[in-house]
Formats: structure tokens, sequence, C-alpha cells
């Protein structure tokens, strides 16, 4: 007799939401789905404003740094005025990558396939003997570098967008604005994204790090190793007020949550082991803070933490050292993730050094927290192997509650509503 | 380090001081002087950042390269002391240089 | 910087003693002997690991690196690596280091530069990953025995994918 397999009967909903009864879940098979992954390219990847670098990384006119941004090869540069660009690293010849420095200054681009050379603001720049191409070839701008179709910014944070049609940054970014805000006025003469940054992978779906970037939920599980090394730098076992954080939904699919830890905060919060000096240093800059912002908001820059999410891939978390993190699917289950450091401008050689230490004991592939976060990303990703007979996560946590905390999973539902709306056209009730 | 000296069609005269190792084309450039487009920043492509020699000084500069050579059929107004600025490499015995700009570049 | 070194102002022990200490070193690592291992450093210690491609004398004050130890979170570092709630060593991955073109590349006013070549396999779940590039340490002598002053990784693969973590000691 033929074996009968109990596989769910698995509804086309992707997310389901009950408001009534504070039930929400997600379909596993978005983690796993090819096609849900092709959708995701063209629906999210191709129509969403995405992270490209931070005013800081090109400091000069003629500035350039190359990089991959949602899939596709970009040159992020300034021209000889200054005025800042994104071009798709292509050359317009026969398509070699135009830049294939990291990083650099040049007053042009030259392939180097055939000698095609242009302006750094993009203009077809190479004379070719009279009788070689038809007469104007090259004049009329079929050779220039194609622009990305949007590039903004936003306090130094630049987008692009794919889709030439799409709201401003300013419109998208909705109430994550305010946010932006509070970390680019961290210091009076602005931020910097420090040098070194950390290019590493997950085998894991994309989807999972945006949540474990705003999860407050797991950090006495998951880290509880860090928490107990933390313990003989503060002077007692640390507390961490998960539960009096507060989230918040900052629309369009972008949320942060918000709270006090028991870290210390080069911005503000000090630690014994920091000692005298540090205390005075921290003194110092609180008082600088309070003069220029006021004391509420003085307040919420040096004490408060923040981990943010902007919709669809962009992390900036404002912890015990800033890091603006963003990933991008490769596959189902792989993503490539950037990970840099901002600090301020000028900051002192001493709280760079304990920025960057803060840094690196949590955060990063060396760190002694987010190599456990990819462990447990990827464990569920190979969980999500059994989908078709255990379909479901339960994303409920909180949902009851008038002001949801850090340790509830709000911040996830605000992201799964937006996907849900882009990808499937709203949640099934 | 050398004090080059521009000269203008409507006679205006424009000194800078160029940085040894820095090409003519770029202490240009990196000094705002008006008439030397370079669009390809000095990749030998463009033949755009033309300039034209003062007379006692065309023997005291390396001669053009065959590629130089070639690019320079194709400037506007080409002449004797025609050079490409992005192919003259600044040094101190340069120092007192003068170079016409041409009235286009293109 | 490396200078090559001869005559009797030269060092005192062979390339071949150099070699003996970090086989040992890496065979301490392979089999998670990291109590051992972290004995082979002395008080005041440093262990770093800068990002891929960086010039070797780069500052961990000045960029983010993936490790940058002091002796203080060295001896954390441990510690936490052999707990089980070091989630992503439990269960412990495989090892394998193999170290080659040692070289002695100069005397500092405490110690011996030395420097060499390292692969390590990490391999755990099906999944093997390489980590490469060389090592350079500051040795010193502690009662005739070869102590690390400072050692610093510098991984020559062109990123952490897909590796994803640097969760052992390479």
């Amino acid at each position: 007799m033929a074996t009968v397999l109990n596989k769910l009967d698995l509804p086309p909903q992707l997310v389901e939401e009950d408001r009534g009864r504070g039930l929400f879940r997600v379909s596993r098979r978005a983690f796993v789905d090819s096609e849900i992954y092709r959708k995701e390219r063209e629906l999210i990847f191709d129509r969403c404003w995405l992270y490209i670098g931070h005013s800081s990384e090109l400091t000069k006119p003629n500035d350039f740094v190359t990089r991959k941004v949602g899939g596709r090869e970009l040159i992020f540069n300034r021209d000889r005025k200054g005025e800042y660009h994104a071009f798709f690293n292509v050359c317009p010849h026969r398509g070699a990558m135009l830049a294939r420095d990291k990083a650099g200054t040049t007053l042009g681009f030259k392939c180097f396939y055939h000698g095609w050379s242009f302006n750094n603001n993009g203009k077809f720049a190479t004379k070719m003997v009279p009788g070689t191409y038809p007469e104007g070839f090259g004049k009329d701008g079929c050779q220039d570098l194609v622009p990305v179709p949007k590039l903004a910014e936003y306090r130094g944070f630049w987008f692009v967008n794919y889709d030439a049609g799409t709201i401003s940054l300013e419109e998208y970014l909705a109430d994550a604005r305010d946010f932006l805000d509070v970390v680019a006025d961290h210091s009076p003469l602005g931020m910097e994204i420090i040098g070194g940054a950390q290019e590493y992978s997950l085998n894991a779906n994309w989807k999972l790090l945006v949540e474990n970037s705003v999860d407050g939920y797991h950090a006495a599980e998951t880290h509880a190793t860090y928490l107990e090394y933390l313990g003989a730098a503060i002077g007692g076992p640390p507390e961490l007020p998960t539960g009096e954080s507060r989230a918040y939904d900052l629309k369009n699919g972008h949320a942060v949550i918000q709270g006090v830890a028991p870290w210390g905060r080069p911005v503000g919060q000090w630690i014994p082991a920091w000692g005298e000096q540090g205390k005075e240093d921290i003194a110092a800059i609180y008082a600088e803070l309070r003069g220029r912002v006021g004391d509420v908001r003085a307040e919420q820059i040096a004490l408060r933490n923040r981990n943010m999410t902007i919709f669809p891939n962009l992390v900036i978390n404002d912890i015990m050292a800033i890091t603006v993190r963003t990933f991008f699917p490769e596959a189902p289950d792989y993503m490539t993730v950037v990970s840099w450091a901002l600090g301020p401008k000028d900051e002192s050689e001493r709280f760079r050094k304990r920025r960057l230490d803060n840094f690196l004991e949590f955060l990063g592939p060396g760190g002694f927290a987010t190599p456990d976060d990819v462990e447990a990303l990827e464990s569920a990703q190979r969980g999500y192997s059994n989908y078709e007979f255990a379909g479901w996560n339960d994303i409920s946590r909180g949902m009851l509650k008038e002001h949801p905390a850090g340790d509830d999973e709000e911040q996830m539902r605000c992201f799964w509503r937006e996907w849900a709306r882009r990808i499937e056209g709203g949640i099934a009730a | 380090m050398a004090v080059v000296t521009f000269e203008h069609i409507d006679g205006r005269r424009e000194s800078i001081e160029a940085q040894a190792g820095q090409s003519l084309m770029e202490a240009a450039i990196y000094s705002g002087v008006e008439g030397i487009d370079a669009d390809c920043g000095g990749e030998l492509a463009c033949a755009t950042c033309h300039v034209v020699v003062a007379e006692e000084w065309r023997d005291k500069i390396a001669p053009p390269s065959s590629d130089e050579r070639e690019l320079l059929d194709l400037v506007v107004g080409k002449g004797p002391g025609s050079r490409l600025s992005c192919q003259i490499r600044i040094d101190a015995a340069l120092d007192g240089l003068v170079v016409g700009v041409p009235a286009s570049q293109h | 910087m490396e200078t090559a070194l001869s005559g009797s102002a030269a060092v005192s022990r062979s390339r071949a003693d150099y070699e003996d200490f970090l086989y040992h070193e890496a065979a301490l690592l392979d089999e998670w002997r990291l109590e051992e291992w972290l004995a082979l450093f002395v008080a005041g210690a440093t262990y770093e690991v800068p990002t891929s491609g960086r010039p070797e004398d780069v500052s961990s004050a000045e960029e983010l690196f993936y490790i940058a130890d002091d002796w203080y979170r060295l001896q954390e570092r441990v510690a936490r690596l052999l707990k089980k709630g070091a989630h992503s060593e439990w269960p412990r991955s495989l090892g394998l280091r193999m170290i080659s073109n040692v070289r002695i590349l100069g005397r500092a006013a405490d110690g011996v530069r030395i420097g060499c070549a390292f692969t390590t396999y990490r391999s755990r779940d099906d999944r093997t990953d390489t980590f490469f590039g060389h090592h350079r340490y500051l040795l010193t002598e502690v009662d005739g025995a070869l102590r690390i002053k400072e050692k610093r990784s510098l991984l020559a693969m062109s990123s952490l994918r897909p590796h994803g973590r640097v969760s052992i000691i390479v």
C-alpha cells in the first residue's frame, strides 16, 4: 500500500495576521522559494531605495568607490565640480567594468579593454579617427555612462533606486528620518565611515538578517557569553532590559527599537572599564550635546540605543558602537553582507579606539556575538528544509500590547507587512 | 614645483603653481584654469587638453610619444607647438613655462 | 619591515626552532587545546586580524578590523570559545592548520619577528571553509621557551565569503 504523505496544505498567502487574536505568522516558503526570490528582486530590490554609501566615503571631488548594490555593479563618485553621481559600472562599448578599483580618485574613467574613456561626470570622452564611426558618433549621449535612475541623500546617507518613477527618498524614509537625524547628530562636525569594511556572507535568507538585527528577544539567550564578558567590564552582572525598550513603526516597512543597555556608548554612556579619564571625556561630550540639541535629545542620543531597519536591507544599529550594515540575496539561501563602522569626525584617538574595541567585541564576524547570530540564521535556514511539514514562523510576540517592547516582535511585523504589500498585494486576514 | 603661465586668446595671462610629478593638465584643472576641457581626465583619449607651447619652450619639453602624435592629429586647430597637456610632466626645469590656450577644444 | 639578518648579532635560534614552535601552536589549535594555546602568549600580548587587503602595518586604533584583542580580550575569547554557549563553535568544528614559508624577518627591541604562511581549514556540517594568509609574530623568550608577544593574522582571501565568520583562531 502506498504511503500517504501528510504535507500541509499550504495556503498561497505567505503572511497571515489576526489582530483580534494577536497572531501573526509567516510562511517558511518565503525563505526558500525561488519564485518568491525572483519576485523580491523585481518588486522590492528594483523598486525600493537601496543604500549605496555615505558622504564621508567621497570626501573630495573626483573621488569614487565601486560596489554592488541590489545585484548591480555601480560606480559611486563625485565629478570635478564635486557633484555626486551613481553610474552603472559597465563600458558602453562592449561591457567590461569601467572601474575595477574599490576606491580611488580620478578625473576620468578609462576602460582597460579597448581604452574608451569617459569624463567622471559620465560623458563619453574618446576621439576616434574620422571614418571609423558614423559622423556624430558619441556626441548624442548614446556612448555616455548610464546613470542609475535615482540617487538621493539624507543626512549623509546616500541611496539609489532603480525605479525612475519612485517616490522621493524623503517620502520613502517617512518616520525613519527622525532616527537618522539622531545618528547623524552624534557629532557637531558630522559622522564618518571609519576605514575597513567587513565583507562576509551567510548561508541564509536575507530576511532573517533583517529580523535578527532588530531582535531584542534573542540577546539574553544567543549572546549569553557576550553578556557574561560584559559583566567584568561594567563591574557587575549586566542587565539587558529589553522588556523596557520600545518598538516604533516608522512606516513603509521601517522600524526601530530603542532602549537602554548596560554597555558603554562612546557618545555618552560611561562604564567603569573606561576609568576616570573616560568619565571626564564622556562628561564633556554630553555637555556639548546638551548645548547643541537640548536636554531631551541629548539624553536620547547619549543614553539610548537604537536598532533600526530601513526597508528592505539597511540596518543601522546605534548601540555600543554604530554599525551600518547592508546585505543582498544572491540566492534564497545565501546573502552577502557589508558592515561598516560609523563614528564622529575628528574623534579623539582614545575614543576612536574605544569605539572600535566596542564594535569588535560584539559586532562583526570575529566578535563575540555576530558569529552566533550567523549560526542561528544558518540553523534556521537548514530548519526551513522542513517547510512542507512544519510550515510557519510565528511572529506574534507582543501583538496584543499597546506598546510592544524591544523583545517583542512588532518591529519584524512592520517589515513583513510592507513585504506582503509588495510581494502579494497585502496581508491575508 | 614650477610656475606655469597660460595665455588666453583674449590676451589674459594666468599664472599658477604646478606641482612636480603632476601633468600640466592636472595643474590646470586643479587650479581652475578655463579652456582646458580634458574630458577623458588624462587617459590620452579625448584630445581636449590641447595647449600651444610658446616657441622658446618647445624643445625644452620631452617630445610627444607616437600615441600622443596620433591623437594630436585630431585636435581642433592643430599647429606648431600643439601638445596634449596631459602628456607634459611638470618638473623644476619647466619653471616659467608659457603655453597658449586654444579658442576651443571642440 | 623585513631585514635579513646575518652574523653573530643575529638571533640565536635557527629557523627550525621557530617552525617547531609554530607547528606546536597549530597542533594545539587543531585539537582545541585553547588554554594551552593561550599559555603560549605572555601577559600583555595582542592578537589581531585586520580586514582583507589592508597594509601590513594598519592600526586597529584607526580602522575597523575583524579581531583586535588586547590581552584581556584574548583571554576572554578563549574562555568564551570553550563554552557551549559559543554557539558558532558548538558543536565544535574540525580544523587543520598548515604552516609553511616560515621566515625570520628581523630582530626588534623586545623580540624576534617571525612570519609564515598559513592555510586553515574549518569543517562542519558538510561544509569546509578555507582561511589563508600570513601570520606575523613578535616572539620573545621566557625561561628559555618561546612565547608570543604579538600575533597578527593577515587574511589573503578577498573577503569572508563564503566563510561568514572568524569564529575560530585561524
